[in-house]
């Protein structure tokens, strides 16, 4: 039961692995400004869930249950969920005004684009 | 295609024919940029009673209402992105008259906006698109990003079958650029 926990953990973790290289590699395309912005947050916050769960790996495997590591692989998870927060957030506030299909897009521009 | 050298004059008969679906650069001298800015807004606006979308990366949105103010130009049928104007917000932000997108080398954000607004347009036909201008985006961006994006911005007005308008000052483009952006609008027009 534990090799198959582990296994599927390190699954796990090479999964987050190959989506911070792509998150990476997507960010360098951006020019500067929300996007890339956003694009950061996703990246950091996948990078420390990343080290949650390789250090989630390491704890599982040796059995460090209540030491250092274990709290370290939450602090990884605590600053993880706060990126994606960010990121969510950033994301939520650009669609309000990106968003132009939005119903809180100004009088003047819907009007323009109605016309 | 070749690069058309029209006189200020001849420039409003052009205007008036311009139909939907067309990309135009114009390329004008910096000494008579003032006056042939106002022709064009002033034949698509006043005369053919046209609305869209400005891009200003030129002058800030205030300057240029006052500038439009000043000179009977209603700014009643126009949206402003400008990408100019730092000092309103360091993020986006969408006012009643206008979107601000804090620097001109945001061109992923302006590229959002442009296709977010083209996608929700009615009656394209007499809707058009005007981007002043390339030789200021040149300044806060490297030349192979902004020829990306004026693909870009081309590729989408075909798509939705908007007019295009390109504004550029003479002589700060280079011949590459020139040759770059002949190939990809449908009209080049050098106003002297």
């Amino acid at each position: 039961m534990l090799g198959m926990f582990v296994l599927l953990t390190a699954l796990n973790a090479v999964l987050m692995f190959v989506t911070i290289i792509y998150l990476l590699k997507s960010n360098i395309r951006f020019t500067k400004g929300e996007m890339q912005k956003i694009t950061w947050n996703f990246s950091f916050g996948t990078i420390f869930l990343f080290g949650a769960i390789v250090s989630m790996l390491i704890v599982e495997f040796l059995s460090l249950q209540n030491s250092i590591l274990d709290l370290i692989q939450r602090i990884f998870l605590i600053f993880s969920s706060y990126y994606f927060l960010t990121a969510s957030y950033k994301l939520y506030k650009v669609s309000k005004v990106l968003g132009f299909a939005s119903s809180d897009m100004p009088e003047k521009l819907k009007k323009i684009l109605k016309k | 295609m070749k690069l058309k050298t029209l006189k200020e004059e001849q420039l409003k008969k052009f205007l008036k024919g311009v139909k939907a679906n067309k990309v135009i650069l114009f390329i004008i001298d910096a000494k008579k940029y003032h006056k042939v800015h106002l022709s064009i807004l002033k034949t698509l606006i006043k005369e053919k009673k046209f609305s869209g979308i400005y891009i200003t990366v030129n002058k800030p949105y205030f300057d240029l209402i006052k500038y439009l103010k000043e000179n009977g130009i209603s700014t009643e049928n126009i949206f402003f992105i400008d990408a100019i104007s730092k000092s309103v917000s360091k993020e986006i932000k969408m006012t009643d008259n206008c979107l601000f997108i804090p620097s001109p080398s945001h061109l992923t954000d302006l590229g959002i906006a442009l296709t977010e607004a083209l996608e929700n347009m009615e009656n394209k036909e007499n809707k058009f698109l005007l981007l002043d201008s390339i030789s200021t985006l040149l300044i806060y961006n490297n030349f192979e990003t902004v020829a990306k994006f004026i693909h870009f911005i081309i590729s989408r007005l075909r798509v939705f079958g908007l007019i295009g308008l390109i504004v550029s000052i003479e002589k700060l483009l280079d011949e590459k650029m020139i040759n770059i952006l002949i190939e990809m609008c449908d009209e080049a027009i050098e106003v002297k």
